[in-house]
């Protein structure tokens, strides 16, 4: 005995991966009688088979996943090789004793997992670091939403486990389960043993669960037939036990990893087309896949021979780097077989671009993306790259989200949409002039965004049916899905959470048209000034609607001061909870709300801004320049603002701190006011009382350019005026980095706007 | 003259409105090509200029009156061994084998006098059909998605024209919404929107027939066909509108759908958007060719055969066997009803393929042969139902 053949196992991997291994070992040890395992250690099972130094013939056994079992045991038990050397991962069902052999192999240690029984869904979560780019491609996260249906599909209580730290995936899984048990991450073998002893078990991509579950006594196992686990996508795997009626297939489209920051909106792309399949359906699509044969000819038109030597290492080595035809007759002969790539293509791009073509790679119609795109992708439009010059992303939510994953858009789900105006050209009642910093300080294209506009945009406001109002980001959805064009200063956290969030609607006056006044940042006055008060002049004079009210939150004075001025502060008005959702039967929701508006020219919100403006007399008072100060604010200091303001004293400039005065009184100073200077800041909102024809003179810092005040002297036909200077360097949040001005060109800027309002002054007279 | 009164003749009852109308006047054509000297009778289609009036002539008389498929090659053989000397055809005829090449029925059927809105190869012309109320017998009708035409339009930059019953209401509003720059021309007159589409360059198809056909008798370069409702063999089997290898077609396969309540057709829509896909005529046609691919065996389909069902739901059957005869109600299904896919037990395909897109997908591609087998082979084991749960809309 102490002489047969011996199979050494290096160690691979974590502690499932090496059990894996040496169920290799067990079942070589099974086929040839008196050979020996060395090298394994799993202490957590009791397993110990020290190395064992043993003379040759060795053999070395390395190919990753598949084993030559009945190579190797032949030559082992004929002698032809005395030792195999193995360090292989051998993930395949064929490599493996059979089941209860390897149940009692691992027998469950001293340790108490928690037990849960018949009612529980034991759900493995696979987490660390398959959250991070650059983690293994074909180890996706395991969609919420595949959980989600197997607690629907079966009605158990889920137990989430494993690796269930806190991170954004977590939290969308406790969002969505607000009743599930959710159980801290524990000892390994605890883990291991808790899936084992569970009745019912769901998990994703994982070798871990999923050697736990196949080694369970389980009545049902739903098995993600997706990434690793999916032959389609890698096809040395075979870890799909056919036959096994514990087991439920659920076939995933092929799909990859993604940053983790991007999996909510990757998940939901390919929610859809995930569905459980029968064994047999499962078995036989990958036994005839593929069932459309590789165009050849037509793969071969698109051959990318550059490509192929540089991305096929073995095969330029063997023909020559520079060999075109060689890699041709390769690809002809071998590589179409072993689905090597014939061109570029990104299979992570293109598989989450295209959900579809994802789905059918998975269930066998095709051998792999390349071909799909031959036979199918290239006639539906499909590109095998993202564009360069495309900055948008798949995942980008602007565009491809809002269709897909959200609910519809605002316009299709309108029961009327209003055009407020239509666009037109701008008239040449103003001039824009920019410094030469703006060339020196920003990129050409920011600079760009401070020129003159040609024409003004449309609006339209939309009359929507039976929709709910979040008040915490103040966005409509409609069925349970946000309408996207409502999701407005949203980071891609409130953006996941949205889509999860249960809504339980307060219910209003059905009666009632609600027209939207405020959006989120309504608190802050540059945004209720432009944007809410367009929205609540428009919706109630333009009345779509015999009964209607404002829905608003609860307001400041000023805000009340500001909505008086226009004659609206006795609508009828729904005041909203803050963190509260509302089911309106009617509702109006105006594009000045939107993400839009800061950027564009607005003839309609500017009629708003000119009926607050008249509500107001001049001020008697006031300077004709004044100078809008920052005194009162910590952000974005500019360091030498009270020297500046010094210079400007001296200059005769009236120096107004607005956020000190009431706004009446800030729209008279500025009414009467012909220049004013500031830099960026909310104050500068009140230009928007200044007489057609008047000067804005924007000082804006180099980290900050904010293009929302040129925008709105655009709307008010005011003549702007902007130098750039230069801010701390640094990353994080601009608001919190601190720049200097340049007094001198502050100086001479001035000098140059006197005669330029002196000259026009003389033209009128 | 003399010799012309006493050929045979081919009788065309009327059926439907105008598009079925020169559908069955095409295989009345086809079988007269078979027939020198064969009359027809009874097709009076003036705007086209087509008059057969109705003919008194002697039988023997056969009568063929299944709904899509005519024998054509066998009525003119035995016209032509004298067996017969007069067909009562009544049927619809919907198949491509009941027709004469393109370019014959394009000279029969001439384009009327009337000035068409000529479009050229930068539009894309959509007719488009709305039911005011959607009618509950044609469920195979469905309205074309507002998210099709946008997917084309994307695909080609061409610019919509859509043509037809375009009057605003919940559908042509959406249209009207997710196409600014589109044109919409309501003239009120099908035999104008069918020059027009005649002329179209580029086209996409309705469910209909009338545009149909409008578009297979054009010169367009492309023609934008959604293999949906009626014209998915899997949903209608009988029909067979799929011109395969004409290259201006290209396909787009659909799941399964049925026609809805306008009120809820952007729901039912947006629910089978993800799931449409173009694909080539090759791959279409094998689907179809190897369907059902995954049926479930016949004992499967046995264990779950509820007879009350059966003979409560057909009636027919209930009158060949008698009402409560469970064993004749069994034989009748594995004889006859297995092969006509008569529903083995109780289940409402159009709830089942609005509630579950997948299901309606995989019928589509041909996995199985219709939602009853489909349910048998994973749809239960999926945790799917067959029926709603008492009022449960699928909406919802």
């Amino acid at each position: 005995m102490a002489d047969g053949p011996v199979f050494h196992v290096e160690p691979v991997g974590s502690l499932a991966h090496r059990m894996i291994q040496y169920m290799v070992a067990l079942r070589f040890a099974s086929l040839v009688p008196g050979s020996r395992i060395a090298n394994v250690h799993l202490p957590e099972w009791g397993i110990e088979h020290p190395p064992i130094d043993s003379p040759g013939p060795v053999e070395i056994a390395s190919q990753h996943q598949h084993v030559d079992m009945a190579g190797l045991t032949e030559r082992a038990r004929s002698g032809e090789s005395r030792r195999v050397i193995y360090n292989g991962f051998g993930q395949r069902l064929e490599n493996f004793p059979d089941v209860d052999f390897c149940r009692r192999m691992f027998r469950a240690p001293v340790v108490s997992p928690v037990r849960f029984d018949e009612r529980y869904l034991v759900c493995h979560v696979r987490a660390n670091e398959i959250l991070y780019a650059g983690a293994d491609p074909n180890y996706p996260l395991a969609p919420v939403e595949f959980y989600a249906g197997i607690v629907e599909q079966t009605g158990l209580i889920p137990v989430f486990m494993g690796q269930t730290a806190p991170n954004p995936y977590m939290d969308r899984i406790r969002a969505r389960f607000p009743r599930a048990v959710i159980l801290e991450t524990r000892d390994t073998v605890l883990d291991f043993e808790t899936i084992r002893q569970a009745k019912n078990i769901v998990f994703g991509v994982s070798i871990f669960a999923w050697l736990a579950a196949w080694l369970s006594h389980a009545d049902r196992i739903f098995m993600a037939v997706n990434g690793l686990f999916n032959p389609m996508q890698y096809h040395l795997v075979d870890l799909l036990p056919f036959g096994d009626s514990r087991y439920y297939f659920h076939l995933f489209p092929i799909n990859y990893a993604v940053p983790h920051t991007h999996h909510a909106a990757a998940h939901r792309r390919i929610a859809p087309f995930c569905r459980q399949v029968s064994h047999e359906v499962l078995l036989r699509q990958l036994q005839q896949a593929p069932r459309f044969d590789p165009p050849v000819t037509e793969m071969l038109a698109e051959f990318d021979p550059d490509y192929y030597l540089a991305s096929q290492g073995d095969v330029a080595a063997v023909t020559g780097a520079d060999n075109a035809e060689g890699a041709r007759h390769h690809y002809q002969h071998f590589g179409v077989g072993e689905r090597r790539p014939p061109f570029r293509l990104s299979p992570a791009w293109y598989a989450a671009r295209y959900p579809m073509a994802a789905l059918e790679v998975a269930q066998g119609d095709y051998s792999s993306f390349a071909h799909h795109y031959v036979a199918e992708g290239r006639a539906r439009g499909y590109q095998p790259l993202p564009d360069d010059d495309d900055s948008r992303s798949w995942w980008d939510t602007s565009q491809d989200v809002a269709a897909d994953v959200t609910g519809a858009s605002i316009a299709a789900l309108a029961e009327e949409v209003v055009w407020l105006e239509r666009e037109e050209p701008l008239g040449a009642g103003f001039e824009i002039s920019l410094g030469n910093s703006f060339a020196k300080l920003l990129p050409r294209d920011v600079a760009g965004l401070f020129a003159r506009r040609k024409r003004s945009e449309p609006m339209r406001t939309f009359r929507l049916h039976d929709v709910v109002l979040d008040t915490s980001m103040m966005a409509l959805f409609s069925g349970h899905r946000p309408i996207p064009e409502t999701l407005y200063m949203m980071s891609q956290d409130d953006y996941d959470y949205a889509l999860v969030k249960p809504l339980h609607p307060e219910p209003t006056d059905p009666a009632r048209h609600y027209v939207l006044g405020a959006n989120v940042s309504a608190d802050n006055y540059y945004h209720w000034m432009t944007q809410s008060l367009p929205a609540i002049d428009w919706g109630l004079r333009n009345r779509r609607h015999p009964n209607v009210a404002l829905a608003l939150p609860a307001l400041e004075p000023w805000q009340e001061e500001a909505l008086a001025l226009l004659g609206h502060a006795g609508a009828p008005r729904l005041t909203l909870e803050p963190l509260a959702h509302y089911a309106l039967a009617s509702a109006e929701y105006s594009e000045f709300l939107g993400e839009r508006l800061c950027g564009i020219v607005s003839h309609a919100a500017a009629a708003t801004y000119a009926r607050l403006r008249q509500a107001v007399a001049p001020a008697a008072d006031g300077g004709s320049e004044i100078y809008v100060a920052r005194t009162d604010s910590i952000r974005r200091v500019a360091v030498n603002e009270a020297g500046l303001i010094a210079m400007l004293e001296c200059q005769g400039v009236r120096i107004v701190v607005p956020g000190t005065l009431s706004v009446a009184r800030q729209i008279a100073i500025f009414r009467r006011a012909r220049l004013v200077i500031g830099p960026h800041g909310a104050g500068m909102s009140n230009i928007m009382a200044c007489e057609p024809g008047s000067h804005v003179y924007e000082l804006v810092p180099s980290h900050y350019p904010n293009i929302c005040f040129n925008r709105l002297a655009q709307d008010c036909g005011l003549n702007y005026w902007g130098d750039v200077f230069p801010g701390e360097a640094g990353e994080g949040n601009p608001h919190d980095r601190n720049w200097r001005i340049d007094l001198d060109v502050v100086a001479a800027r001035l000098v140059v706007i006197r005669a330029r309002i002196a000259a026009a002054g003389a033209c009128s007279e | 003259m003399a010799g012309a009164t006493d050929g045979p003749v081919f009788h065309v009852e009327p059926r439907g409105r105008l598009g079925s109308r020169l559908i069955q006047y095409m295989a009345a054509l086809k079988l007269q090509s078979l027939v020198p000297g064969c009359r027809i009778a009874n097709v009076v289609l003036p705007e086209w200029g087509i008059d057969h009036p109705p003919i008194e002539s002697p039988g023997p008389v056969e009568f063929a009156s299944e709904h899509q498929f005519v024998d054509i090659a066998g009525l003119a053989e035995r016209i032509r061994a004298g067996k017969i000397c007069r067909v009562a055809y009544t049927g619809f005829g919907r198949r491509m084998e009941n027709f004469l090449a393109a370019d014959a029925c394009r000279e029969a059927i001439h384009t009327p006098e009337v000035m068409p809105a000529r479009f050229d190869e930068r539009h894309l012309i959509c007719p488009i059909r709305v039911a005011a109320v959607p009618d509950a017998e044609d469920p195979d009708h469905p309205l074309m998605p507002v998210e099709f035409y946008a997917d084309i339009v994307e695909e080609t930059g061409l610019t919509p024209v859509f043509i037809g019953q375009t009057t605003p209401d919940l559908y042509t509003n959406r249209l009207r919404a997710r196409f600014p720059q589109a044109l919409f021309l309501d003239r009120g007159d099908s035999i104008l929107d069918f020059a027009t589409i005649r002329q179209a360059k580029n086209i996409v198809v309705g469910v209909s027939i009338f545009t149909w056909l409008a578009a297979w008798l054009s010169h367009a370069d492309r023609i934008f066909m959604a293999v949906t409702g009626m014209f998915n063999p899997m949903q209608c089997r009988s029909v067979d509108l799929l011109p395969f290898g004409d290259i201006r077609y290209r396909f787009y396969l659909f799941p399964i759908n049925y026609a809805v309540l306008l009120e809820h057709h952007a729901t039912a829509h947006r629910r089978i958007a993800p799931f449409w896909r173009q694909v080539p005529h090759e791959v279409l046609r094998r689907r179809l060719r190897e369907a059902p691919r995954f049926d479930p065996s016949e004992e499967a389909i046995l264990a779950d055969f509820d007879p009350a069902f059966y003979l409560g739901f057909y009636g027919d059957v209930a009158k060949l066997v008698g009402a409560d005869n469970a064993e004749g109600a069994r034989a009748h299904y594995m004889r006859v009803g297995m092969r006509e896919r008569r529903l083995p037990f109780r289940l409402a395909p159009a709830w089942y393929a609005a509630r579950y897109p997948m299901a309606a997908f995989e019928v589509a591609q041909g996995d199985y042969s219709d939602f009853a087998r489909h349910y048998i082979a994973v749809g239960r084991a999926r945790g799917y139902r067959p029926l709603p749960d008492d009022g449960e809309p699928w909406w919802d």
